[in-house]
């Protein structure tokens, strides 16, 4: 076995790493400060990816303008995730606000479908040369991708730590109530906190496109990598999703080219059962 | 012991004689009467699910992953071994039981709620994996064909209504299982751990042992329902372990009543006559579907039959919630009680 294909697989494994870290981050945190499992995550960076397409193609938007365009429509439409199938049920056990995600995601998933039909999508990259960096074939575009999530994950790793409203957040993610007693306005910070992961759903979806094709169909599959890291990570633990992310998305990549390209996602699966199992708190979290 | 019939049985009884009337009068197509199978299948599928979450009062996202595994293990017995579908009706839930027992034992032990409904969902998606890619023996993404009926003494029960009648029989038997399930030590044992786990165990009910013991049921009950779609829709592919079938039982639960034995089944014939009806709005019928189910959660969380129970209660001049004789006690009904 040549080191470049390898080093092609260690590249490519990057790559989907790199969105399933942006898409769990946002998972992360929404579970973490809300306790909540969004089950309709993965339908928001589809709605992304879909979007972006129809803006550039049908409008005629370049891809910057197109992208930067749905991801801020995208977030604020994270206030309505949040006001419509969110906050109604919070008193509620954990389970029905489960159920409420996943009756939003199959609307979304759904409706795409009719909107959009089931065919993938394509959507014309901003540029797509490709560059052979030691043997190893790097598209541009796939440049671009890897640098606009670690940029992603990194602000939103300096808003939590340094900003008001990320220690805002952070406190109501570690006690609702004592948060709310020293004045922090947890409804606006549960906001907030949808708005900010819809956002990064939306933006994983525009960055898929620059190496797929977009699809109504991505989302349901990404949903259950963006669980299996999540929780390989420990749950609320957005730190933890970004290392977990690169590791499954590269150690997948290898799986698919030394043992078997059919059952790449069952490996993601398998990892995630067994974490669960034997550490259910996640490699990452406390107990 | 006094044989005594417990509330819901009469409307559940009037409601199964008016659905086994059905068919004589205005079910009089083929394609009509095999909507009538299907309502019956979902119910036993349903109520399966219904055990998990409103007797255990957990959640399993992998549900449909056993009502497609029973589907195939009869399939594949009476396709390539030969063996009668009537053996593969006690293989399959046979199978589904002893798989749920082993994932049940594993995934019980460790999680509970949230923790175990992502367990279940990955296993789910796992066999759907295995379904759609080990080819050789599951036949790939177009899955089995030419699934054979069940027959009778050399006649085949291949008439939709004949069908029809054959399983609502089974359905009846079903929920009278359950009816005395729920109230047998075993029963009262499992919602005593839904109530509250640590105080269950400190009263000597073991705990994990139920609550496997239960799940393992659910499936069983689930694997033989998807064998009886099998034998008579005459085909499985690998969408029966998916996330779709997934989404309709937990529809047929939540708009029946979660924790009422006859919600589910009224739940699998709104279903399934709803969507009919919607029809004529192909594909947009399942965003209706979201729509629908979002809306029952958010203000029929107790679900329909629940709700009528308690109209019928309320014109007999009572006012209790008697639900089949055991506490209302799921999640759901009494938060919306408390809700109000």
């Amino acid at each position: 076995m040549s080191w470049d294909v390898i080093g092609q697989q260690l590249w490519n494994g990057l790559l989907n790493g790199s969105i399933y870290v942006i898409f769990a981050a946002g998972l992360s945190l929404v579970f973490g400060v809300m306790r909540v499992i969004n089950m309709a995550h993965g339908e928001l960076t589809m709605l992304g990816a879909m979007l972006l397409f129809t803006v550039t193609d049908l409008v005629g938007l370049g891809y910057f303008a197109g992208a930067a365009l749905v991801v801020v429509v995208m977030a604020l439409a994270g206030f309505l995730v949040n006001r419509v199938t969110v906050r109604p049920f919070l008193g509620h056990s954990e389970l029905v606000v489960i159920l409420s995600t996943v009756a939003l995601s199959f609307m979304l998933l759904n409706g795409s479908l009719v909107v959009w039909g089931s065919g993938p999508k394509g959507v014309e990259k901003p540029f797509n040369e490709i560059v052979q960096v030691g043997g190893v074939y790097v598209t541009t575009a796939s440049l671009l991708l890897v640098g606009v999530c670690f940029a992603a994950v990194l602000g939103l790793y300096l808003m939590l730590t340094f900003t008001k409203l990320g220690k805002k957040t952070r406190a109501t993610g570690q006690n609702l109530l004592g948060a709310r007693l020293i004045g922090i306005n947890t409804t606006a910070v549960y906001d907030t906190t949808l708005i900010v992961a819809s956002g990064l759903a939306a933006l994983a979806g525009v960055l898929i496109v620059l190496v797929s094709s977009a699809s109504p169909n991505l989302g349901q599959p990404l949903l259950i990598t963006g669980f299996a890291v999540v929780i390989v990570a420990g749950m609320g633990n957005v730190a933890g999703a970004v290392a977990v992310g690169l590791f499954m998305g590269i150690t997948e990549a290898l799986f698919g080219q030394f043992v078997s390209t059919y059952y790449r996602q069952g490996y993601l699966y398998v990892v995630m059962i067994v974490v669960l199992l034997l550490r259910p708190q996640g490699l990452f979290g406390r107990k | 012991m006094r044989l005594r019939i417990p509330p819901g049985w009469w409307l559940g009884g009037l409601l199964l004689l008016a659905v086994a009337m059905v068919p004589l009068f205005l079910f009089t197509n083929t394609y009509n009467r095999g909507l009538l199978v299907l309502i019956v299948i979902y119910a036993i599928a349903g109520l399966s699910l219904d055990y998990i979450m409103g007797e255990m009062g957990q959640f399993s996202f992998g549900h449909a992953a056993f009502w497609g595994f029973g589907a195939y293990v009869s399939a594949k017995l009476a396709l390539d071994l030969g063996i009668s579908p009537w053996i593969g009706f006690l293989a399959a839930p046979a199978a589904a039981g002893l798989v749920g027992l082993l994932i049940g034992y594993i995934a019980l032990r460790r999680t509970r709620n949230l923790e175990l409904a992502i367990v279940t969902l990955g296993f789910g998606v796992l066999a759907w994996t295995v379904a759609l890619r080990w080819r050789p023996v599951t036949g790939g993404p177009s899955g089995l064909r030419q699934v054979p009926p069940p027959s009778l003494f050399g006649w085949e029960i291949r008439s939709e209504l004949a069908y029809f009648y054959f399983a609502l029989l089974l359905l009846l038997g079903i929920v009278f299982l359950l009816s005395r399930l729920r109230t047998s030590r075993f029963g009262r044992g499992v919602r005593s751990i839904h109530e509250n786990e640590d105080l269950a165990k400190s009263i000597g009910v073991a705990a994990t042992k139920y609550y496997v013991l239960a799940f393992s049921f659910a499936c069983a009950l689930v694997g033989f329902s998807g064998a009886l779609y099998a034998h008579h829709f005459r085909f499985v592919n690998p969408n029966l372990l998916g996330l779709d079938y997934m989404f309709i039982f937990l529809i047929v639960v939540l708009v029946g009543g979660t924790g009422t034995l006859w919600g589910p089944v009224m739940g699998a014939a709104i279903f399934v006559l709803v969507s009919e009806w919607l029809r004529a709005l192909q594909e947009y019928r399942f965003v209706i579907f979201g729509v629908v189910l979002l809306l029952v959660v958010l203000f029929m969380p107790i679900g329909v039959f629940p709700a009528l129970q308690k109209v019928a209660g309320r014109i007999r001049g009572r006012n209790d919630e008697d639900t089949d004789g055991a506490p209302a006690g799921d999640d759901l009904a009494l938060e919306a009680e408390k809700a109000r």
